[in-house]
């Protein structure tokens, strides 16, 4: 089946900004479901979120803290990441 | 209980110093894991060349860009990576440790020592790839880098900052030749840098207890990427060689970077390609095989005293098969060095060792960076050996030679003999030019072919014992007088009498 060159560049068009919104929206991860207080919280910290589409995923495996990812950008506060350093630490570079 | 104590302190320093810091990182996400490469998504503003770590503990460096997707070279173990797992960029470049203290180590392609010893202990990184230096950087190569084999030093003499290829088929003595030349740059302030490319272990454990021996640790580092390492890791070794040499010579010192060998580097390139599925090209190897050498090797140069006046001479080895350089790999490395040393298998088995190929090997550097006291003597020698070579063919049918002609072949003879040298013995200048001042001079016409050996040994020791001063002199001054010239006469015809008078005992008795 020959597919009309227009709804190609229309699909195209749409998976374009389909992939920028999901670049452009924010995913908390916490060990819990976040309360409004605590999302506060963190939009004091980091304001620049605060406009942004913001999405809380539950992943009780990082113990404590929080990890923020927008697109492939990452920001690790969990305390698993912290105790993973720690054992970095520990062992020293000589590993 | 003092070392637990001061452990707990170490940890608690640690723990209050790495407040909760706030930092971006850039993710991905492994897709694929192919023999040693991995294909990921995300990494959105990675850099080409960049490190970036796995989950699982290991490293891998950027190497394809594509619209959505990122191929990384695994350095370790690429069997531990999972599909699926997190990676994080480190926003560094692959990069190896630099400090004084590295001479002496055994290092891989990432500065990561495999000699049993401590962690490199530097806060300097030089990048692994860099630009080579421009051309306001450098100066003509002028000053002869020793390599205390006669046939080289003599005929296709090297200079500090040049690069000579040194190839020929397996066997044929090429890791011999560096060697030597390592050894012989004791007390000459050169720093050495010998890096092993997919060799066996068993190998490098003998080059470096060779080493170790005549004392040559003092002043080699050995980058060892071996055929069990990764091929990444063979693939970086020769880029971290050359730059722990870059380092020794922005200090101004004068250094002398060994790749043996850079058949098995293009390998490692090649499985690379073919695995990242980039085209292939003559022989499988993929387009950019050529830029592969020549940026290694323009890093090679002599630096203008203006900007430190440092140089750094690359011996690049090529093994070929059954003789062939007109394959593909073999002629790259030719058009990109300054000259090559061609080791041939038929010299090689007809005893005359080192095997090299005086016809057709050349250094485009010549006579400029050459001692006077060498000069003086390499002139006659070469002409000695053109000759000879052109009469050789005739040499079946000696009987009916006219005179000189069997005067020539007789000389041409003894020559070559005279370029033979053990192994592991490199000379310094003035021995060098003792012995072949003698032959060149027609002492040896005399004395039979199998004994030039033997005339060689018993002149160098007389020359240790006796002439100690005139050796000296010859050293210090680069060149020969007239005076020298007395000097050397009375020593080589003593001991060519001496070994007549030996030949005779043996006669009568």
């Amino acid at each position: 089946m020959k597919i009309d060159p227009k709804i190609k560049e229309d699909l195209k068009d749409y998976l374009k900004k389909k992939l920028e919104e999901e670049n452009e929206m924010v995913t908390i991860i916490s060990p819990y479901k976040l309360e409004k207080e605590e999302m506060g919280l963190i939009y004091k910290k980091f304001p620049q979120y605060k406009d942004k589409k913001v999405k809380n995923i539950v992943k009780p495996e990082i113990l404590g803290g929080i990890i923020i990812k927008q697109g492939t950008k990452i920001i690790d506060l969990s305390l698993k990441h912290k105790l993973q350093s720690l054992r970095k630490i520990l062992y020293g570079n000589n590993r | 209980m003092g070392i637990i104590d001061s452990y707990i302190k170490d940890v608690e320093k640690e723990l209050k110093s790495s407040k909760s810091r706030k930092v971006e990182e850039e993710v991905g996400e492994v897709v694929e894991v192919k023999d040693g490469v991995s294909i990921l998504t995300g990494l959105n503003n990675v850099t080409y060349g960049e490190i970036v770590e796995f989950e699982s503990g290991e490293k891998g460096f950027v190497i394809d860009l594509n619209e959505d997707s990122v191929g990384v070279v695994i350095l370790g173990d690429f069997l531990k990576v999972k599909a699926g797992e997190m990676v994080k960029a480190s926003g560094r470049q692959v990069s190896v440790p630099v400090t004084n203290e590295i001479l002496g180590r055994i290092i891989d392609g990432l500065g990561r020592p495999i000699d049993g010893g401590d962690k490199i202990k530097t806060d300097k990184y030089y990048p692994v790839e860099k630009i080579a230096p421009g051309i306001v950087y450098r100066k003509p190569v002028s000053v002869p880098l020793q390599t205390g084999i006669k046939a080289i030093d003599a005929l296709v003499p090297i200079g500090r900052g040049q690069r000579e290829l040194i190839i020929g088929d397996r066997g044929t003595g090429k890791s011999t030749v560096v060697i030597d030349t390592i050894l012989n740059q004791k007390g000459k302030d050169v720093i050495c840098i010998y890096c092993a490319i997919g060799q066996k272990e068993s190998n490098v454990a003998q080059v470096v207890d060779v080493f170790k021996k005549h004392k040559a640790m003092d002043y080699t580092v050995v980058v060892a990427a071996t055929a069990s390492d990764p091929v990444s890791l063979q693939y970086i070794a020769p880029y971290a060689a050359t730059a722990i040499g870059e380092y020794f010579m922005d200090q101004g010192k004068d250094v002398l970077v060994v790749y043996d060998d850079l058949t098995k580097h293009a390998w490692a390139y090649r499985q690379m390609s073919l695995i990242l599925r980039r085209p292939a090209g003559r022989e499988a190897y993929p387009g950019d095989v050529f830029y592969l050498h020549s940026r290694l090797l323009e890093r090679a140069c002599r630096l203008d005293e203006k900007y430190g006046g440092g140089s750094l001479t690359a011996l690049p080895i090529i093994e070929t098969l059954e003789g062939d350089v007109s394959s593909y790999i073999p002629t790259n490395v030719i058009s990109i060095t300054d000259g090559q040393i061609y080791l041939d298998l038929d010299l090689f088995n007809n005893g005359i060792r080192p095997a090299i190929n005086v016809g057709t090997s050349v250094s485009r550097v010549g006579s400029a960076a050459q001692a006077k006291a060498m000069k003086q003597v390499a002139s006659k020698l070469k002409l000695d050996l053109a000759q000879y070579r052109e009469m050789a063919a005739f040499s079946q049918f000696e009987s009916e030679l006219d005179e000189d002609t069997k005067k020539l072949i007789n000389r041409g003879a003894k020559v070559t003999q005279v370029l033979k040298q053990k192994k592991h013995v490199p000379y310094d200048l003035a021995t060098e030019v003792a012995v072949i001042w003698a032959a060149i001079k027609g002492y040896l016409d005399e004395v039979p072919v199998d004994r030039v050996e033997e005339f060689e040994t018993s002149l160098i020791e007389d020359l240790s014992l006796r002439g100690k001063s005139l050796l000296a002199s010859i050293n210090k001054k680069k060149k020969i007088d007239e005076e020298d010239e007395k000097m050397l006469k009375k020593y080589v015809k003593e001991n060519v009498e001496k070994m007549e008078l030996e030949s005779d005992k043996n006669h009568k008795s």
